[in-house]
C-alpha cells in the first residue's frame, strides 16, 4: 500500500496544477458514466492507460498492478449483475432453485460486460489523477474549493496517521506470525483481537505524543501550511477545454452512429 | 449429455459462483462506475445533512480544544488500518473487518459520519476499494446508516438491561447487516430494468450478501466484543472524552 503513495512524487506530471488534472480526470469519468456505451468505455480505458503510462509516466508494470486490485472485485459485481433470479425460466441457461431460476440470458451478459469495461475505464481515469498528483497538492486543491477548514485538516491528520498506525500494525502482524500466532483459525482470531485493541491503545497514545510535539512547536488549534500550489498557465486551460470539446464531439459521434 | 451430467455440470457452476463470492475481500463498497450518474447524485445528496451535521458536531467537540482533535484524527486512521487488516474468516478467504460497529459504539454516529467519509476516500484513492463517483452511495450506507441502526441497537440494548459484551455484539452485528441491506438495495435500484423488476433483482443481492456476509457478520460481532473489551478498559479516560454519550 504504501509503494502505492510514492507513486505520485516520481510522477512526470507532478508539476502540473492539480486543478488541471483534477478536471481532466472528473470530466472524462463523467463522461464517461453518462454516456455509458461500449465504445465509448473502451476509449476511455484506452486514454487512461496511456496518460498513465506516457503522460504521467508510470511504468506499465505498476500500472497493471494498480488496475488488479479492483480486477476481482469488478468482475465479481458484474458476475452479480449477469445472473438474474426469475420467476419462469428465461434466458439460454437456466437452474432451479428453491422454485426460482437463476438465469443467464444474452442481454444480461452484453450489459454486465458494458458494466465490467465501464467500471474499469473509470477506475483507469481515477488511478491518471491519483499516479500524477501527490496528496498535499489534493489537500491544497481542496482547500481553494473552500471546502470546510476542519474536514481538511482532519484528512491531513488521518493521512499522516494512517502510515503511523499501519506501521505499528504491520510489525505486531510479523512479531504475531512469528511466534505462531495465526496457525489455528482460533488463535489467529485471537491474536487479530489482539492487534486491534493494541494498534488502538497505541494510537491514543500516539495523539497524546503528536500533540505534545506540536505544541511545543507553536501549534494553536490550527495548522497553516503553504499549499504550494502551481498558477494554472492560461494555454494549460485552454488545452484542457479543447480537450474536453473533443470528447463531447465524440460522443455525439458514436450516439450518432449508434442511431 | 445425460441429465445427470446436465445436473453435475450445473452444480459445478454453482460452487463456482458461491466460491467467487466469498473471494471479493469487503465486498459491501460499490465499485466505481457501478452506479449511473443520477443514483451517484441522490445518494450525495441524501448524504449530505448528516455530513453537515457531523462536521458541526466535531468542530463543537474540537472547539478550543486540540486533544479531542488529535484523539478523533487517531481513531479516524485507526478506522482505515482496521479496514486494511484480514480477518480469518469461515469460509476460508480473507475478509477484512468493516469497522462500522466498533467505530460507532466508541465514537458515535455523528463522528462516524465525518470519518467515515474520510476514510472511504482514502480507501478509494489508497486502496482503490470503492470509489469517487460512488462515494455518496458508499458514505452513505458505511457512515450514516450502518452506524445510525447500530447506535440504536446498542442504546436499545443497553436500556434492556443486557450485558455489556452483548450490547456491543448486537450492535456491530446489525450495523454489518444493515450496510449490506443499503447496499444491495442501492445495487438493486440502479439495476433492474425491462428484465427483472426491482423485487426480484433486489432478492439477488440480498441473496448473494446473505450467503457471504452473515458469517463475516457474526465473525466482526466477536471480534468487536474482543477488541471493546480490552479497549474499554485500557482507554477509558480517552473515550469518556471522546463520546460523553456512551
Amino acid at each position: 500500500m504504501i509503494w502505492m503513495d510514492r507513486l505520485a512524487d516520481d510522477s512526470r506530471l507532478k508539476g502540473l496544477s492539480p486543478a488541471i488534472k483534477g478536471v481532466l480526470s472528473m470530466f472524462t469519468l463523467l463522461l464517461c458514466l453518462g454516456v455509458d456505451s461500449t465504445p465509448f468505455s473502451l476509449l476511455v480505458l484506452l486514454i487512461g492507460t496511456i496518460s498513465c503510462t506516457a503522460g504521467a509516466g508510470l511504468s506499465v508494470k505498476y500500472y497493471v498492478k494498480l488496475l488488479c486490485i479492483p480486477f476481482w472485485f469488478i468482475l465479481i459485481g458484474a458476475l452479480a449483475v449477469a445472473v438474474n433470479i426469475t420467476p419462469q425460466p428465461a434466458g439460454f441457461f437456466s437452474l432451479p432453485v428453491l422454485g426460482y431460476y437463476l438465469c443467464i440470458s444474452k442481454a444480461a451478459i452484453w450489459q454486465a460486460a458494458g458494466l465490467f469495461l465501464k467500471s474499469l475505464a473509470c477506475v483507469s481515469c481515477v488511478y491518471f489523477f491519483y499516479v500524477s498528483t501527490p496528496m498535499p497538492q489534493v489537500f491544497g486543491l481542496l482547500q481553494r474549493m473552500h471546502l470546510p477548514a476542519i474536514l481538511i485538516e482532519m484528512m491531513m491528520m488521518i493521512y499522516r496517521f494512517i502510515f503511523i498506525l499501519l506501521r505499528i500494525a504491520e510489525d505486531m502482524s510479523i512479531s504475531q506470525k512469528s511466534r505462531l500466532g495465526n496457525q489455528t483459525f482460533g488463535s489467529s482470531f485471537r491474536s487479530l483481537s489482539i492487534l486491534a485493541s493494541s494498534v488502538f491503545v497505541k494510537a491514543l497514545q500516539k495523539s497524546t505524543d503528536v500533540l505534545n510535539a506540536m505544541e511545543s512547536r507553536g501549534y494553536d488549534g490550527a495548522i497553516r501550511y503553504n499549499t504550494g500550489l502551481q498558477k494554472s498557465l492560461p494555454q494549460y486551460w485552454a488545452v484542457t477545454a479543447g480537450y474536453c470539446m473533443f470528447l463531447v464531439l465524440l460522443v455525439l459521434l458514436i450516439k450518432g452512429l449508434g442511431g | 449429455m445425460k441429465q445427470s451430467q446436465k445436473n453435475t455440470v450445473k452444480a459445478s457452476v454453482i460452487v463456482a459462483i458461491a466460491v467467487l463470492c466469498t473471494t471479493p475481500v469487503s465486498a459491501m463498497h460499490i465499485a466505481e462506475g457501478f452506479l449511473p450518474p443520477m443514483w451517484c447524485a441522490a445518494w450525495g445528496v441524501l448524504f449530505l445533512p448528516f455530513l453537515v451535521w457531523g462536521i458541526f458536531s466535531i468542530k463543537n467537540k474540537c472547539a478550543g480544544n486540540s486533544k479531542i482533535k488529535m484523539l478523533l484524527a487517531m481513531s479516524g486512521a485507526y478506522c482505515f488500518v482496521l479496514s486494511a487488516l484480514k480477518m480469518p474468516s469461515f469460509t476460508g478467504s480473507s475478509s477484512h473487518p468493516t469497522g462500522v460497529g466498533l467505530g460507532t459504539v466508541l465514537f458515535g454516529p455523528a463522528a462516524m459520519a465525518v470519518l467515515g467519509l474520510i476514510v472511504l476516500i482514502f480507501q478509494a484513492l489508497l486502496l482503490a476499494h470503492g470509489g469517487i463517483t460512488t462515494l455518496g452511495a458508499n458514505a452513505f450506507s458505511m457512515a450514516v446508516a450502518g452506524p445510525f441502526v447500530g447506535w440504536g441497537v446498542y442504546w436499545a440494548a443497553k436500556k434492556c438491561k443486557a450485558p455489556a459484551w452483548l450490547s456491543v455484539f448486537l450492535a456491530a452485528f446489525t450495523a454489518d447487516l444493515f450496510t449490506y441491506m443499503v447496499t444491495a438495495t442501492q445495487l438493486a435500484l440502479a439495476h433492474h430494468g425491462a428484465e427483472v423488476t426491482f423485487l426480484q433483482s433486489w432478492g439477488k443481492f440480498m441473496g448473494i450478501f446473505a450467503i457471504t456476509q452473515l458469517p463475516l457478520a457474526i465473525a466482526e460481532g466477536i471480534l468487536t466484543v474482543l477488541v471493546y473489551r480490552m479497549v474499554s478498559s485500557l482507554c477509558a479516560e480517552e473515550l469518556r472524552i471522546l463520546n460523553p454519550a456512551r
